[in-house]
């Protein structure tokens, strides 16, 4: 089976970023490696993809990033939580991303019936 | 190469694709950085950088994003990305009078015209604006191989006021290996209405190496003595001054996309 169209794909990718952050604060690494486990490897994001992503949504206040250094060798990270303006957002982007889902459905239910 | 070495080189090769702000690219390379390091406690670095892809892909996929947002890039940014994709057209957020204060332009829109930067600063294949900068460029301030404006420097120079190039026309001074000027001409071949100094010279008044005018003002004087057998290196110097700045828009903006060379952000 193969991944979504990347354009598909690259216009939900706000809406899946945020969702992930907004579930629990989350980390560049994490969140390649939850979309690629909850689609079972079917989407693989990459770093070049991601990254625009996040700092689109920092920049805009719908995330903000905090650098954890833990004691000893353990790995620097920068992990993202989602802010109010980020919850506003996401409750945008469910609503549209459901609403797109119906009407496109709607219209490919009816093409199959006419046809 | 040690493992931290491996993974600096990799973030450097990213960079070096990556037409960013400063900020932008420092993100980058620490997001970078603490991505590799989480992964590599899992496999083999080497492993990791090779499932993450070529490091230009990486940079390619975040310019994708970010490739029509001149506020992200910059203005030294934008042309080395010009240079290195060739079809692009970005303009600056801030406008003056309805023109962008900076519009970067070359080669061909998705419709297949050609682009055309025009703005207050532009710079591309074909250049308008207050200062124009390109091949082809007419403004204010013209810098080009062919340059045409109130002030024109260039290989191929048409300048209102002035004129500096290998070829320079104007209408009131020009400096050239060829000058042409209704005013003041100079040149190792200079022609102009009044005033004309050159290797071979001719105008109502000139001074040149074949003779001069029955009368030739003071200044004109002064200034063939004050150069005396230096005249004609300097004629030469000025020209290659003004095919230089005219080749300055390619030369320099080409360098510079080649010669990125991820600038150690850490």
């Amino acid at each position: 089976m193969t991944g979504p169209d990347k354009e598909l794909l690259r216009g939900t990718l706000e809406l899946i970023v945020l969702s992930i952050i907004a579930r629990q604060r989350s980390y560049g690494y994490s969140i390649i490696n939850t979309i690629k486990q909850q689609t079972e490897g079917r989407i693989e994001l990459k770093e070049g993809s991601l990254y625009p992503v996040l700092y689109r949504l920092e920049d805009a206040g719908a995330i903000e990033s905090v650098w954890h250094h833990p004691e000893g060798r353990g790995v620097p990270r920068k992990y993202y939580r989602i802010t109010p303006e980020g919850k506003k957002r996401l409750a945008q982007l469910r609503k549209e991303w459901h609403d797109y889902v119906r009407l496109v459905t709607a219209l490919i239910e009816g093409g199959s019936k006419d046809g | 190469m040690d493992e931290t070495g491996r993974v600096e080189q990799y973030i450097r090769g990213v960079l070096r694709h990556l037409y960013l702000r400063d900020e932008y690219r420092r993100r980058v390379a620490d997001d970078l950085r603490s991505h590799i390091a989480e992964a590599v406690q899992k496999k083999p670095v080497d492993e990791v950088l090779k499932d993450m892809g070529h490091p230009r892909k990486i940079a390619a996929e975040i310019m994708e994003t970010y490739e029509d947002d001149y506020e992200k890039m910059g203005f030294l940014n934008a042309i080395a990305y010009a240079q290195h994709v060739r079809d692009f057209n970005v303009k600056s957020r801030a406008r003056v009078g309805g023109w962008p204060l900076v519009h970067v332009a070359t080669g061909y829109s998705e419709s297949g015209e050609r682009n055309v930067a025009k703005g207050i600063i532009a710079v591309g294949d074909t250049a308008i604006g207050v200062v124009a900068m390109g091949p082809v460029s007419v403004g204010v301030i013209a810098v080009g191989a062919l340059a045409a404006g109130i002030l024109a420097f260039g290989a191929v120079a048409v300048g209102l006021l002035a004129a500096l190039g290998a070829v320079a026309a104007s209408v009131v001074a020009s400096v050239g290996s060829v000058a042409v000027s209704g005013g003041f001409a100079f040149g190792a071949v200079a022609l102009a209405r009044f005033y004309a100094m050159g290797a071979y010279a001719r105008a109502l008044y000139y001074i040149g190496a074949y003779g001069e005018s029955t009368i030739v003002p003071i200044w004109m004087r002064s200034l063939s003595e004050g150069l005396g057998t230096r005249a004609i290196p300097f004629v030469v110097i000025l020209s290659v001054l003004g095919f230089v700045l005219g080749l300055v828009p390619l030369v320099v903006l080409q360098l510079r996309a080649l010669g990125k060379n991820g600038r150690g952000i850490r």
